[in-house]
């Protein structure tokens, strides 16, 4: 399982061309941590360096998933605790949603934000997701708050405080394990995110890590350098791997809890 | 929701009836997009590549997945970390995996080559190779089970244990409480990986374009791959349009196929849901 991993840390601290040296080596070798150094060198506000790459990926997954959690809390909480003309048609939509595939919606959304004047950079990629959020999160918390026993809300009501206060003071806090487990899983989708700043990111200055990496990976055989390209992706996974260790217990926790293991 | 959802797949609907060169405003053509893409050999070999390798990447991600599970979901020391250490690698992005992939198995420099020639092998073209390229991105795929793991071994978790002691109250081995027990329990999980795991599936992209390109040849030509080629190398967005909706269709089709058999295989703990 971890293989492909170990060799990922192998070529990104071995020497820049030494990747073609024969024998191929994968054992432990003198390492070379001028490459990861070099990969990283420069400043944040110059458009093109690592840093810079890392900063637009850090805006586009944060403000996604913050507009994701937000909106999921809300549409969540509206299919599950009120009754309205076509809630149950609206509810089948959202399921449905979940079978489109990312390329029916993405032609008329890419002309849509062209004609916004928005192309190039990452707002389109961030602006749908404070409409409503992914529908799989929206199942998930509807399921959720269902699960939790309306009597909490009568008693919140019968001590005056209304809809928008029983969501963020009574409900969310119940929900923060769900949370975190979906929370990692967004940001982890878009931190890692290929085809959408494909779409929308031209230059330099507005493309995210995993662009940025890429462009590093494309061209021949020779003009690809591996160890600098793995050193990046390094860079790239060590936020994820370490938010993903930090908060495992959450996550789990968020898993049982959340309806997707009991049902 | 609706402005981002409803109202672009409303708008691919209308443009999959239309001429639409990305330059000039959409003409009518009626169903002149779906008659092409039927004689399209294009097209036809990216629906068989991408149903090959759907087929594929699904059992592996469905059945390993459940086997990984399985075996981590029992009371060792360390199983924390064994767990942890299956999980991880689905967080390193696919196309990076991909590339890793690339160099491993590169015909001239890679290391899987120089193994099988220390060997007495022959070198392979793996990923140049036109009989190859498409089974190796299903196993480059293999990295990707992790969500699937984590889902199952919460559902694992949560199977009453009265239920494997009536087993061996009864006499009935480990076997008979897989078979009895586990597998019936866990069986609309197995349903919610099976629909998870296709819909992703049929929308496999990063690897091809990290490693193949769709090629050599058409060989690993996704059905999203070139949906994404005919929008935005030859702007024909009508034609991938009308590309996109037969992809959904198909989805919502084998969808709908899924859980028709669902009822034959699926138990349901509570009829109440």
């Amino acid at each position: 399982m971890l293989f492909p991993f170990y060799y990922l840390v192998w070529l990104s601290i071995a020497k820049d061309g030494s990747e073609f040296n024969f024998p191929p080596g994968f054992l432990p070798h003198p390492t070379h941590p001028g490459t990861i150094v070099s990969a990283l060198a420069g400043r944040a506000d110059q458009s093109g360096t690592v840093v810079h790459y890392f900063v637009n990926s850090l805006q586009y997954a944060g403000l996604a998933t913050l507009g994701c959690l937000i909106m999921q809390c809300l549409v969540g909480y509206g299919f599950a605790r009120f009754r309205f003309p076509g809630r149950n048609l609206l509810f089948s939509l959202t399921i449905a949603m979940m079978m489109m595939p990312f390329v029916v919606t993405l032609i008329p959304r890419f002309l849509f934000f062209a004609h916004l004047g928005l192309t190039d950079s990452l707002w389109p990629l961030i602006i749908p997701w404070w409409f409503g959020g992914s529908p799989y999160g929206i199942f998930l918390m509807r399921q959720f708050f269902m699960s939790l026993p309306r009597e909490l809300d009568e008693a919140a009501r019968v001590d005056g405080l209304n809809h928008w206060q029983i969501l963020w003071r009574i409900l969310v806090p119940q929900a923060i394990p769900v949370l975190v487990s979906l929370g990692i899983l967004e940001f982890v989708y878009f931190w890692n995110d290929l085809l959408g700043p494909l779409i929308y990111t031209q230059s330099d200055g507005s493309q995210p890590i995993s662009l940025g990496i890429f462009t590093q990976g494309t061209g021949s055989t020779f003009t690809i350098s591996y160890p600098r390209f793995m050193a990046i992706a390094l860079v790239m996974i060590a936020p994820v791997a370490l938010m993903f260790l930090g908060l495992q217990r959450q996550f789990r926790r968020g898993f049982l809890t959340s309806g997707l293991g009991g049902r | 929701m609706s402005v981002f959802y409803l109202g672009p797949t409303l708008a691919s609907l209308v443009f999959s009836f239309t001429d639409y060169p990305i330059i000039a405003t959409p003409r009518w053509a009626g169903l002149k997009n779906y008659r092409t893409l039927l004689h399209d050999p294009a097209f036809l070999t990216s629906l068989k590549v991408t149903a090959l390798y759907t087929v594929c990447a699904l059992a592996l991600y469905v059945v390993a997945g459940l086997a990984l599970a399985l075996l981590c979901n029992r009371r060792v020391p360390g199983i924390g970390l064994v767990r942890t250490i299956v999980f991880l690698p689905s967080l390193i992005p696919v196309f990076v995996m991909a590339f890793l992939w690339g160099w491993l198995l590169n015909t001239d420099f890679g290391l899987v080559n120089f193994l099988l020639n220390a060997l007495g092998l022959p070198s392979q073209g793996f990923f140049q190779s036109e009989s190859q390229a498409l089974w190796l991105t299903v196993v480059v795929s293999f990295w990707t089970l992790g969500s699937a793991f984590i889902v199952y071994l919460a559902g694992l978790q949560s199977v009453p244990h009265d239920l494997y002691e009536a087993v061996t109250v009864d006499g009935g081995g480990a076997l008979r409480k897989f078979w009895h027990v586990t597998l019936p329990m866990i069986s609309p999980i197995i349903l919610f990986n099976l629909v998870i795991g296709m819909i992703l599936s049929f929308q496999v992209f990063d690897i091809a374009w990290a490693l193949t390109k769709g090629g050599p040849g058409d060989s690993t030509l996704f059905l999203v791959l070139f949906i994404w080629r005919t929008a935005f190398e030859q702007f024909d967005m009508g034609y991938a349009s009308a590309l996109a909706w037969v992809l959904f269709l198909v989805i919502v089709g084998i969808t709908a196929l899924v859980f028709r058999t669902a009822r034959y295989w699926v138990h349901y703990e509570s009829a109440v849901r």
